[in-house]
C-alpha cells in the first residue's frame, strides 16, 4: 500500500517530481563541480610543486658562453658548501637564448619576448609533466616542448617544426611535442620561461652551439629564512635567485583566473543550496491537502513522512546519479581555463571528490526533506478541508495597495506578491546579486590591468608606443649606457624623420643590488630611468627621491629590509655599501613588488644592469587612440627590426597575457551566469505555473488576457532580478576590490585604483543577462496559454 | 424585453479514452435581460459545461452563442478576454481571489484592468467602496483574504463580479461552500443585483437557492428537460411557495 501511494504521487505529480529531479542535477552537477574545481585550485601550486619534488631555492647564473669566466659558479659553489643552513644541492646545465635564436618556417619572427632558457628534460632540479599531466620520462630526439604561452603566442600546435640556430655553425631543427609544465618557470608571470630537450640533443646543443651558458642551482635548506639571510649577504652576482615560496606567488596571475573560477565555485554552490531549499519546502507546502487527507484517514506521522522522505530519496538517488556524470566533464571543462600551467590533482582524484560531493549533496537533499516534513506534524485534517487555509494566520500579506495606486494592475500584482512573499524570491535575488558579482570581478580586473594608469604599477611611466630590439639585449650584456643614449637618440630621430611625433623617448633599466637595514638584507631589483625624472612616478607614502641619496622602495623590498619611509638603508654597488635615505614607497607588479627607484642624478653600479623594459615613446596630448595606433603601426614599418607595441600590449605581455585568459573566461562566466538565470527562472516559475494554475485561472475569467497573466508573471521575475542586479551593481566594485585587490596585493600593489567602466560593467552585461533571462521567463510563460477555467478547480 | 444572452444549437464533445462523450446536445436557449435563470441538473449532467460553454470559457463545439448582439465563439483569445472583464461576472464555488491583496484591492482589480484613467480609478474605488457598503462588507476591506468568513469572501467575489458592471453574470453553485446562513446572505445580495438590472444565470443544486430565481432550466444528459417560470421576487416573495412549486416541479422531471 505504501509503495503504492508512492508510486502513484510519483506519477500524479509528475511535473512537480521532474522539476525537483531538473534542480538536483543541477544542485549536483554545480556543487559536484565546484568543489573538485576548489580543491584542485586550492591545491594548485602545492600539488603541482610536490608533484615536481621541487626544493627550497633555486639560484640562476650566467656566463657569456660554457668556457667563459667559473669564477663566478665557483663563488656560488663555495658559499653553497660552506652555508650550515645548505642541507645539499644539485647542479644543472642551461642555455640561453633569444627570440632571434627561433626560426618558424612561414613566420617572419618568433613571438618571444624574453630571454629562453633550454635544458634537458631529466635534471636534478624537478619533474616536467605534458599537457594531461603525465610526468615526461622520455623524450625523442629531434622533438622539444615548449612552453604554453609560446605555443598560444606563436600559433603552434603539436607537430609543428621549429628550428634553433646561433646564426653560426649551429642549426636544428625540432618537431613541437607540445606545450609542458614546469614549475619552477612556467608561471605566466615569470620572465623567462624553458624548453626542453631530449639527453642527446640538450648535449648536441651544449657542445656545438655557442649560446650563452649557465647553471641552475637547486638547494634544500633547514632554515630557509637564515640561509637566504646569509645569501643576500654574500653578494653573489646571479640572474636569477628565489625561493619555492616566492615562486609560488609568481603563479597568482594563472591563479587570478583560477580565482574567479573558485569564486564562480563558492557562488554555485551557494545558489544551489537556497534553491534546494526553496524546492523542497515548496513542493512539501504544496501537498498540504494530500498530507491532510492521509491524516484524516489514519495515517500516522512518520508513516507519511517516511513517504516523503523515501520519495525524496529516490529523486536524490537519481538526481545525484546523473549530476555525477554531468559534472566530469563540465569541472574538467572549466579546471582546463586554469591548468595550462599547472598539474592539477589527477582525473581520478577529481572524480572521487565529485562523487563525494554528489553523495553528500544526496544526503543533503534526504536530510533537508525529512526536516522539512517536521511541518507535516503541524498540518491537519482541516487543511485538505479548507485547501490550506486554516484560519489561524493573523500576519497582513499584502503591503502594497492597489486603491489610489498608478501601477499597473499586472504591474502592482507582480510587486505585491514579492514583497509579501520574499523569501519565495530570496534564491532569485541571491542569483541576481551573484551573477553581477561574478561578472564584475573579471571584468573589473581586465579593465584595470588594461587602463592607462596601470603603468605606474609596473615601475614605469605611461607612454605611447614601447620599442623592444634585439640590440637591446647586447646593451644589457655590454652594460652599456652611452650605447643606450645612442640608440635612443638614433631612434628619435628615425621617427622623427617618419613624421611620428616624439614628446619624449625614455628607457627603464633594471639592476639588482644588495640592500641591508640593521641585520636585514634583501637582493632586491632596482629600476633607473634614463630621460626621466623621479617625479614623473607614482608614489603612494612620501616624496619622489629628490637628492641623490635618497630612494624610493617597492612594498616588498621594504617589507623584507622591516623599512620605512625616513629610515636609512645601505646599498652594496662594487663592493661598496652607499647609505640612502627612503624617502617614498610605493607599489609596483613587477618582481612581486620588489624595487628599488634611484635618483635620476644618482650614480649607479652599471655592472649590475640585468635589463630594460625596452624605449618608451610619449607622442604628446591631443591623439586619441586611433592616431596613436596609426602613429604605432607607421612606427612599426619604420622601425624594421624593432617590435613596436602599444602600451596596452606591452603590460599584457608582462602579466603573461592574464587580459587574454580573463577575457576568454569572461564569455565564459556571461554564459554561465545567464544559463544559471535561465536555469532557476525556468524551474521556478514552471513552480508557479503548477501552483498558480488555479490563480491564473480566475484570472483569466475576470478578463485578463494570456498576456495579462503572462506579464504579471514575467514582471515578479524581472522585478526580483532587476532588484537582485542593482544590488549586484551597488556592490560589484567593493566585491571586485576585496577579491582581484587581494590578489593585486600579492603582486605587489596594495592600493592599486580598479578601473571601472560602468556601461560596460553595470550596464550592458547586466543588461545582457536580464534580456535573455526574461526572454526565456517568457516563453515558459507561454504555458499560460493552455490555462483554462477548470484549472480552478484542481492543480496538477 | 430585449436578449441578455441567446444560445444557439450548442454542443460540446469531449474525447476521453479516445471515446467520444456528448456532453451537450444541441442545447438552445434565451435569457432575457434583467432575468435571473438557474440550471439544475443532476451530476454529470452538463450544468457546469452549459455554463462555461456560454460564458465563453470553453470553446463549444458547435453552436453559437450571443451576449446581446455579440457571437461569442468567433471572438479571438484576446476579445474573448475583454468580453469577460467588460460585460460578465463570473462567482464561483470557492471563492478565488488573489492571496497577497486585500478584500478592496480584490474587487476593484477587474476595473483597475479595464480603466486605466485616474479619475476613472477614482471613480472605481467609491463604486468598490459602496458595493461593499451594499452587501455589507465595508468592514473587512482592508482585511487579508484569510481573515475573512466563507460568506463574507463570497460577498466580496460578487462585488467583484459587478464591479465593471456586466452585462451578465454568471455563477457555478455560488453558495456551494457555505453554510445555510451565509448561503441565504448571498442569495438576498444576487437577487438584490439582479432586481437593480444584472441578468444572472446560474447552476446549482440546491432547490433554496434556485427558488430565488425568475426560470429554472432543467438539464439531463446534456440536453434541456424542462424549463419553470416563477414569478420575480418582487412579485411573490414567499419562499416557501416557491420552493414547492419548484420541489413538485422538479419531482416531475425526475430530479
Amino acid at each position: 500500500m505504501f509503495f503504492r501511494m508512492l508510486i502513484k504521487n510519483l506519477k500524479q505529480k509528475k511535473s512537480m517530481n521532474i522539476i525537483i529531479l531538473l534542480f538536483v542535477i543541477l544542485a549536483v552537477t554545480f556543487i559536484a563541480t565546484s568543489i573538485s574545481n576548489m580543491v584542485a585550485v586550492m591545491n594548485g601550486t602545492d600539488y603541482f610543486f610536490e608533484q615536481s619534488g621541487l626544493d627550497d631555492y633555486i639560484i640562476l647564473t650566467l656566463r657569456g658562453d660554457k668556457n667563459a669566466d667559473t669564477s663566478n659558479d665557483e663563488n656560488v659553489e663555495k658559499f653553497l658548501d660552506s652555508n650550515k643552513w645548505v642541507d645539499g644541492y644539485s647542479i644543472d646545465e642551461n642555455m640561453y637564448l633569444t627570440n632571434k635564436d627561433f626560426e618558424i618556417e612561414g613566420r617572419e619572427e618568433v613571438q618571444i619576448d624574453n630571454t629562453v632558457i633550454l635544458s634537458c628534460f631529466k635534471i636534478n632540479q624537478q619533474k616536467f609533466f605534458d599537457s594531461e599531466n603525465r610526468e615526461i620520462t622520455s623524450m625523442e630526439n629531434g622533438t622539444i616542448y615548449i612552453p604554453y604561452s609560446y605555443m598560444d603566442a606563436n600559433d603552434l600546435k603539436a607537430g609543428d617544426k621549429i628550428t634553433i640556430t646561433d646564426l653560426k655553425e649551429f642549426q636544428k631543427e625540432f618537431v613541437i611535442k607540445g606545450y609542458f609544465k614546469d614549475a619552477s618557470l612556467g608561471a605566466e608571470m615569470m620572465g623567462n620561461h624553458r624548453c626542453i630537450f631530449s639527453e642527446e640533443d640538450f648535449a648536441e646543443i651544449l657542445s656545438d652551439s655557442s649560446f650563452a651558458y649557465g647553471k641552475m642551482y637547486s638547494i634544500k635548506t633547514n632554515n630557509l629564512k637564515e640561509f637566504k639571510n646569509d645569501y643576500n649577504k654574500a653578494d653573489i652576482y646571479q640572474i636569477f635567485s628565489c625561493d619555492q615560496n616566492t615562486l609560488k606567488l609568481t603563479y597568482i596571475m594563472d591563479m587570478i583566473v583560477a580565482g574567479v573560477l573558485l569564486m564562480l565555485s563558492v557562488c554555485l554552490i551557494i545558489i544551489s543550496a537556497v534553491m534546494m531549499k526553496f524546492v523542497i519546502v515548496f513542493t512539501i507546502n504544496e501537498e498540504y491537502k494530500e498530507i491532510g487527507i492521509m491524516k484524516a484517514i489514519g495515517i500516522k506521522n512518520s508513516d507519511i513522512r517516511r513517504m516523503y522522505v523515501v520519495k525524496y530519496f529516490a529523486i536524490a538517488v537519481v538526481g545525484s546519479a546523473i549530476g555525477f556524470a554531468i559534472s566530469i566533464p563540465f569541472a574538467r571543462l572549466l579546471l582546463k581555463k586554469v591548468a595550462k600551467n599547472i598539474v592539477t590533482i589527477g582525473d581520478k582524484s577529481s572524480m572521487l571528490i565529485e562523487l563525494a560531493a554528489s553523495i553528500a549533496v544526496a544526503v543533503i537533499i534526504v536530510l533537508l526533506a525529512y526536516g522539512s516534513t517536521k511541518k507535516v506534524k503541524k498540518l491537519t485534517p482541516m487543511d485538505a478541508i479548507r485547501s490550506g487555509n486554516n484560519g489561524e494566520r493573523f500576519r497582513k500579506k499584502g503591503i502594497l495597495k492597489l486603491k489610489g495606486s498608478k501601477l499597473k494592475p499586472t504591474t502592482f500584482m507582480a510587486c505585491t506578491d514579492v514583497l509579501s512573499e520574499i523569501r519565495k524570491y530570496v534564491a532569485l535575488f541571491i542569483t541576481g546579486i551573484v551573477g553581477i558579482w561574478l561578472l564584475a570581478m573579471p571584468i573589473n580586473t581586465i579593465n584595470t590591468l588594461n587602463s592607462d594608469s596601470i603603468a605606474g604599477t609596473f615601475s614605469t611611466q605611461s607612454c605611447d608606443i614601447w620599442i623592444i630590439s634585439d640590440e637591446m639585449d647586447e646593451w644589457i650584456i655590454t652594460k652599456d649606457i652611452n650605447a643606450m643614449e645612442e640608440g635612443m637618440v638614433r631612434y628619435k630621430n628615425k621617427l622623427v624623420e617618419a613624421d611620428i611625433p616624439v614628446e619624449k623617448i625614455f628607457m627603464e633599466v633594471m639592476l639588482r643590488f644588495q640592500i641591508t637595514k640593521g641585520d636585514k638584507a634583501f637582493n632586491s631589483a632596482a629600476f633607473q630611468g634614463i630621460h626621466t625624472d623621479t617625479t614623473g612616478y607614482a608614489y603612494e607614502e612620501g616624496t619622489a627621491p629628490m637628492y641623490e641619496n635618497e630612494v624610493a622602495l617597492g612594498y616588498a623590498t621594504a617589507e623584507a629590509i622591516d623599512a620605512k619611509v625616513g629610515d636609512t638603508v645601505y646599498i652594496t654597488m662594487n663592493g661598496e655599501k652607499k647609505e640612502y635615505i627612503v624617502s617614498a614607497l610605493y607599489q609596483t607588479m613587477n618582481n612581486l613588488g620588489e624595487a628599488i627607484r634611484f635618483h635620476q642624478d644618482a650614480e649607479l653600479d652599471n655592472m649590475a644592469i640585468n635589463g630594460t623594459f625596452g624605449i618608451q615613446v610619449s607622442f604628446g596630448d591631443g591623439y586619441d587612440s586611433d592616431m596613436k595606433e596609426q602613429y604605432r603601426e607607421k612606427a612599426a614599418s619604420v622601425l624594421i627590426n624593432a617590435n613596436v607595441k602599444s602600451m596596452r600590449e606591452f603590460i599584457n605581455d608582462m602579466i603573461g597575457g592574464i587580459s587574454g585568459q580573463l577575457d576568454s573566461l569572461k564569455l565564459l562566466i556571461l554564459v554561465i551566469v545567464i544559463l544559471v538565470d535561465i536555469l532557476v527562472v525556468v524551474l521556478m516559475q514552471k513552480m508557479f505555473l503548477i501552483r498558480e494554475k488555479g490563480t491564473m485561472g480566475m484570472l483569466k475569467t475576470m478578463g485578463f488576457t494570456n498576456r495579462n497573466v503572462m506579464a504579471w508573471q514575467t514582471k515578479r521575475i524581472a522585478v526580483v532580478l532587476f532588484a537582485g542586479m542593482l544590488i549586484g551593481c551597488i556592490t560589484g566594485t567593493p566585491f571586485s576590490r576585496i577579491t582581484s585587490g587581494q590578489i593585486f596585493k600579492i603582486m605587489g600593489a596594495p592600493h592599486i585604483e580598479f578601473e571601472v567602466k560602468p556601461f560596460e560593467v553595470y550596464f550592458m552585461y547586466p543588461l545582457i543577462v536580464f534580456i535573455a533571462t526574461v526572454i526565456i521567463c517568457i516563453l515558459t510563460m507561454l504555458k499560460v496559454r493552455k490555462v483554462t477555467v477548470h484549472d480552478i478547480r484542481g492543480e496538477e | 424585453m430585449a436578449q441578455a444572452l441567446r444560445v444557439e444549437d450548442l454542443c460540446k464533445t469531449y474525447i476521453v479514452n479516445k471515446r467520444q462523450n456528448n456532453v451537450l446536445k444541441n442545447i438552445s436557449f434565451t435569457i432575457e435581460e434583467g432575468e435571473m435563470v438557474a440550471v439544475m441538473g443532476p451530476s454529470g449532467s452538463g450544468k457546469s459545461t452549459l455554463l462555461y460553454s456560454v460564458s465563453g470559457m470553453d470553446r463549444p463545439t458547435a453552436g453559437k452563442v450571443y451576449i446581446k448582439d455579440t457571437e461569442l465563439t468567433g471572438l479571438s483569445e484576446k476579445d474573448m478576454a475583454n468580453m469577460r472583464l467588460a460585460r460578465m461576472g463570473f462567482i464561483f464555488q470557492q471563492m478565488h481571489m488573489l492571496k497577497n491583496l486585500n478584500i478592496m484591492d480584490n474587487i476593484v482589480l477587474p476595473a483597475y484592468q479595464l480603466h486605466k484613467g485616474k479619475t476613472e480609478r477614482e471613480k472605481i474605488d467609491s463604486y468598490g467602496a459602496k458595493l461593499m457598503r451594499k452587501l455589507s462588507i465595508t468592514d473587512i476591506a482592508k482585511n487579508d483574504i484569510t481573515e475573512v468568513s466563507g460568506g463574507q469572501l463570497q460577498r466580496a467575489c460578487i462585488c467583484r463580479s459587478i464591479i465593471n458592471n456586466p452585462d451578465i453574470l454568471f455563477a457555478d453553485e455560488p453558495t456551494g461552500a457555505l453554510n445555510r446562513s451565509s448561503s441565504e446572505d448571498v442569495m438576498k445580495e444576487m437577487v438584490r443585483i439582479n432586481e437593480e438590472g444584472t441578468t444572472i444565470m446560474l447552476v446549482t443544486h440546491d432547490m433554496k437557492v434556485a427558488a430565488k430565481c425568475t426560470r429554472i432550466l432543467y438539464i439531463l444528459d446534456g440536453k434541456i428537460e424542462g424549463e419553470l417560470t416563477l414569478p420575480s421576487m418582487k412579485e411573490s416573495s414567499n419562499v416557501r411557495d416557491r420552493e414547492n412549486q419548484l420541489n413538485h416541479w422538479l419531482i416531475d422531471m425526475g430530479w
